[in-house]
C-alpha cells in the first residue's frame, strides 16, 4: 500500500552579523560583499575569510547588475524555484565582485543565454531581507519580447494551493517604491531603466522574514531572522507486511506476523524478526483481547486532544504477541489502571473502518483478573 | 598501524522505484544474509555495524533506527550511523578497527530516492540562507559545472557522451545496474538537453538501493577472505559550501584526499612504497596525469581500476584529472554511479566493487572514490592493494 506524505517545516534561522547586514541591505534593495585578506570581494559575503579565517572587516556595496559566468537551462521548474516559466539558472559576477551569487534569469529561452552576458536583478515589490528579495535577474539588453507573451502572462506562484504552502504571494509593480540603487565603488551605478519599470515583479516570492517592513521605506531596523519554508512531497510505502495488517485493520481482523527462527510475534508486523535479522513471513491472527504491561496517566491537556484528561495510555500486549503496542485505555477511572489488567478492543462502527489502526477507539477493562506478572515480565 | 581490508561486498539491484519501505529493511536483509554467507561469518561475529542513510530522502525522523531491525540487534550489538553516504559509515568502521574496539566491522548505506523528489530534497544539503531558499536542483548545478568545463576546453559534450556510452557497455556485465546497454555516443548526443548543457544520459538515474562492504583485521581477514583488499590508503576531504566562489572545474577536495591516501605513490613493496604517501605526489591536475601515468601501471600512480563515483558525466572527466588516473587506469567496469546511483549507498558500492577487483584477482591495486554534496563539494578516496 501506498500514500502521500506530506512534508512541511517553517526553519526559522538567525543570520548572524554577516548576513545580517546582507539580508538587511537586501531590503534596501542593495547587494553586499565581503572584501578578503587577498583583496578578492565575494558577493554573497562570506561569514569568515576563506583563507584567514577571520569575519570580514567590513562588507561593500556591489552592483545590482553583472556577468554571466556560467548558466543552465531549467525547462520544467521546480515547485519553490523562483519563477514558474522556463528560466535560466546562472552563476552571476556582480560589477564589483570576485565571485559569483547563483541566482535565477528570467531569459525566455535558452538561445537568449550566453556566457558574459550582461544581466540586472529584478527586485520583489516589497523586499523584507531575505534572498528572495531577488525575485530573479534579467537581461539588461533583452531581445524583442516576441512570442514571450505566454510566458509572462502565465507567471504565477509555484507553491500550489491548499498545501499551506508559506511563500505569501505577493504581487506589485517593480517600480513601486524603486529607489535609485547604490553602487559599488568599482562599478557603474545605474538608475533603474524605463524598460525595467514595465515589467511586473512576480514570481512567488513572498516570504516571512525578520521584522516587517513596508515597501520601499528604507528602515534602520537590522533583519535578523529568516524564515525558510520546507515543503515536501512524499509517497510512502508500507512493506507487504504493514499492508497486510493495515488491510486486515479494515476487516475487523488484528494481523500479526511469526519469526520462524525465534518464533516470537509482532503486531504489527516488522518486515524482518529485530532479534535475528531474517524476514518474518508466517501471518499469525490475535484476538483483540490483552493485558496492560505498563501505562502512564496523561494530566497535560494540550491542542487537539481527543480524550479530556486525566486518561490513560498503556502498553497492550494482545493475548499470544511478543511486542505490545500503544492505545486508550477508558471504560474506567484512571486510578483504576494497573500493570496485569485485562483490556478488550472497543470497535468504532463498522462503517467506520479502514485500514487504520484508529478502527479500535480505545480498550476497556474486561473485568477478569489480573495476569500474574510472570505472563509479561519478559515483554517490559 | 593495524592492517584493514574489505574481505566482503554486496549491493541490492539498482531499481528506479523498488516495492520496500523507506526503511531499508527489504533491500538490507537479502544482502546482509549474502555477504554473511559469502565470507562465513554470522550475525555475531560483527563486532560494529554502522549505516549510512537520510532522513530527508525518507521523508521521516530517525529513518535509520528501523533499518536496525535487518541486522537483527538483540542482543543489542554496538551500532553507529551516518546521515552520509555508506562510504563516509565504512570510514568510521575502519576508524572502529584502528581503535582496536572491533575486528570485523560491517558497513551499510541505503536509500529509497523514488519515494520524493530527488532533485529538490537534495536542494535542502545546500546553504541555507543563500541557496536552498531557491530550491535550487542538483542537476542545474551539475550543468552549471559541466558549462564551465566545456567553454574552458577541459571536456566536451562528446567526450561526456562519450563516457556515459563507454559506462553502460560496461554495466551490460553488472546484474544490479538500472542502466546498461550499447549505445554509440552519437546516438545519445542526438537526443535533447534536460538542463541544457546536460542530456539524460549525462546524469545518474534515479533510483533504490543498498551496499554492505564487510572490514577485518589482521589475521582474521586472512582467515576469511583468500586475497583480502588490504586498505592503505582512506581519507577524506570537503571544499567550500559556497558554490559561486570556489572553481567548480576543479575538485581541490579530491585531489588533497586522493594526494594523502597516496593515490600519487607507488604501490606497497614497490620502491618508496606506502611509506611516504600524502604530498609527494603533485597537485593532481590533469595535466600532470600523462606524466605520472607511465604505460602498463608498473610506476607512477600504479592503480589498475579505480570506481568513481561520478553521478554526472563530467564529473568522471573532471575527477579523473584531480586523482591524477591515467588513460592506462580501468575506470568504473561496474559502468559506475552512471548505470546506478542509490543515494547513500553509491559510494560506498564503489569501494566494494573496487574491492571486488582484489578480492576476485583481477586487479592489485585499486581506488574506490565516493562523493557527497553538490558539484563534488566532498570526496572520499579509498586506496586498496593486494598482499
Amino acid at each position: 500500500m501506498r500514500a502521500p506524505l506530506e512534508i512541511g517545516f517553517d526553519y526559522t534561522r538567525s543570520l548572524g552579523p554577516t548576513l545580517s547586514q546582507f539580508m538587511t541591505a537586501l531590503a534596501d534593495r542593495r547587494i553586499l560583499g565581503a572584501r578578503a585578506a587577498d583583496g578578492r570581494v565575494h558577493a554573497p559575503p562570506f561569514e569568515y575569510d576563506p583563507v584567514t579565517f577571520a569575519p570580514p572587516a567590513d562588507l561593500v556595496d556591489v552592483g545590482s547588475e553583472g556577468s554571466v559566468t556560467s548558466w543552465s537551462w531549467m525547462p520544467e521548474p521546480l515547485e519553490g524555484q523562483p519563477l514558474a516559466h522556463p528560466f535560466a539558472w546562472a552563476l552571476i559576477r556582480l560589477d564589483g565582485a570576485d565571485t559569483a551569487l547563483l541566482h535565477a534569469v528570467d531569459a525566455g529561452s535558452a538561445t537568449a543565454m550566453r556566457t558574459g552576458m550582461r544581466v540586472r536583478a529584478r527586485w520583489a515589490a516589497s523586499p523584507v531581507g531575505n534572498i528572495r528579495d531577488i525575485v530573479c535577474f534579467e537581461p539588461c539588453d533583452p531581445p524583442e519580447p516576441k512570442g514571450r507573451g505566454a510566458a509572462w502572462t502565465e507567471e504565477r506562484a509555484r507553491e500550489p494551493k491548499g498545501r499551506g504552502g508559506a511563500w505569501t504571494e505577493e504581487r506589485g509593480t517593480s517600480d513601486e517604491g524603486r529607489r535609485r540603487l547604490k553602487s559599488a565603488p568599482e562599478a557603474s551605478g545605474e538608475q533603474s531603466t524605463s524598460d525595467e519599470r514595465r515589467r511586473r515583479s512576480e514570481g512567488g516570492t513572498g516570504r516571512r522574514a525578520g521584522p516587517r517592513r513596508q515597501a520601499g521605506k528604507q528602515s534602520t531596523q537590522p533583519v535578523t531572522m529568516i524564515t525558510a519554508p520546507v515543503r515536501l512531497h512524499y509517497e510512502h510505502t508500507a512493506s507487504p507486511e504493514e499492508s497486510s495488517y493495515l488491510r486486515g485493520l479494515a476487516a475487523g481482523r488484528l494481523l500479526g506476523q511469526r519469526c520462524r527462527v525465534c518464533g516470537k510475534v509482532y503486531i504489527p508486523p516488522r518486515g524482518a524478526c529485530p532479534t535475528d535479522g531474517v524476514p518474518t513471513t508466517d501471518e499469525v491472527e490475535l484476538p483483540d483481547t490483552g493485558t496492560v504491561t505498563t501505562f502512564c496517566v496523561v494530566n497535560v491537556p494540550y491542542p487537539g486532544q481527543r480524550v479530556a484528561p486525566p486518561y490513560v495510555t498503556a502498553a497492550v500486549l494482545l493475548d499470544g504477541a511478543d511486542i505490545a503496542f500503544q492505545h486508550l485505555i477508558l471504560g474506567c477511572q484512571a486510578s483504576e489502571v494497573r500493570m496485569g489488567m485485562r483490556v478488550t478492543a472497543v470497535w468504532r462502527p463498522r462503517d467506520e473502518w479502514g485500514t487504520t489502526p484508529e478502527n479500535i477507539d480505545h480498550f476497556r477493562p474486561t473485568g477478569e483478573p489480573d495476569a500474574p506478572y510472570e505472563s509479561y515480565a519478559n515483554h517490559l | 598501524m593495524t592492517d584493514v581490508a574489505v574481505i566482503g561486498f554486496a549491493q541490492s539491484p539498482c531499481v528506479r522505484r523498488g516495492d520496500g519501505t523507506t526503511s531499508g529493511v527489504e533491500m538490507l536483509v537479502p544482502i546482509f544474509q549474502e555477504v554473511l554467507h559469502s565470507t562465513g561469518l554470522a550475525k555475531d561475529d560483527i563486532g560494529f555495524w554502522c549505516s549510512g542513510s537520510s532522513d530527508y530522502l525518507a521523508g521521516r525522523a530517525f529513518s535509520f533506527v528501523q533499518a536496525v531491525d535487518a541486522i537483527g540487534a538483540f542482543p543489542p550489538v554496538m551500532e553507529s550511523h551516518v546521515e552520509m553516504d555508506g562510504a563516509w559509515a565504512l570510514y568510521e568502521a575502519w576508524v572502529k578497527i584502528l581503535t582496536g574496539e572491533a575486528d570485523v566491522a560491517l558497513a551499510y548505506g541505503f536509500g529509497k530516492s523514488s519515494a520524493g523528489d530527488l532533485r529538490r530534497v537534495l536542494a535542502l544539503q545546500l546553504d541555507p540562507y543563500l541557496l536552498a531558499p531557491l530550491w535550487l536542483d542538483s542537476v542545474s548545478i551539475a550543468a552549471l559545472q559541466a558549462r564551465l568545463g566545456i567553454e574552458a576546453g577541459m571536456w566536451s559534450e562528446k567526450e561526456m557522451a562519450e563516457v556515459a556510452a563507454r559506462s553502460r557497455a560496461a554495466a551490460t556485465g553488472n546484474p544490479q545496474a538500472q542502466v546498461s546497454g550499447e549505445i554509440s555516443a552519437e546516438e545519445l548526443l542526438d537526443r535533447p538537453y534536460i538542463a541544457d548543457p546536460l542530456r539524460a544520459h549525462d546524469c545518474a538515474p534515479v533510483g533504490d538501493g543498498a551496499a554492505v562492504v564487510i572490514l577485518a583485521s589482521g589475521e582474521r581477514a586472512r582467515e576469511l577472505c583468500p586475497r583480502p583488499a588490504w586498505i592503505t590508503g582512506f581519507e577524506h576531504r570537503i571544499d567550500s559550501a559556497s558554490l559561486g566562489s570556489r572553481d567548480l572545474t576543479t575538485a581541490p577536495s579530491a585531489a588533497a584526499a586522493g594526494r594523502a591516501a597516496g593515490v600519487g605513490t607507488e604501490r606497497a613493496g614497490s620502491a618508496g612504497g606506502p611509506g611516504a604517501p600524502g604530498e609527494a605526489a603533485g597537485p593532481g591536475g590533469a595535466g600532470e596525469a600523462g606524466e605520472a601515468g607511465a604505460p602498463g601501471g608498473a610506476g607512477g600512480p600504479g592503480i589498475d581500476c579505480a570506481e568513481l563515483h561520478a553521478p554526472f558525466t563530467h564529473q568522471e572527466i573532471l575527477l579523473r584529472g584531480a586523482l591524477g588516473l591515467g588513460d592506462d587506469v580501468r575506470i568504473n567496469p561496474s559502468g559506475g554511479a552512471l548505470c546506478g546511483n542509490p543515494m547513500f549507498a553509491a559510494g560506498l558500492a564503489r569501494i566494494g566493487t573496487a574491492a571486488r577487483e582484489i578480492m576476485s584477482g583481477r586487479a592489485d591495486r585499486v581506488l574506490g572514490h565516493a562523493t557527497s554534496g553538490p558539484a563534488l563539494q566532498q570526496n572520499l578516496v579509498c586506496i586498496m592493494e593486494a598482499e
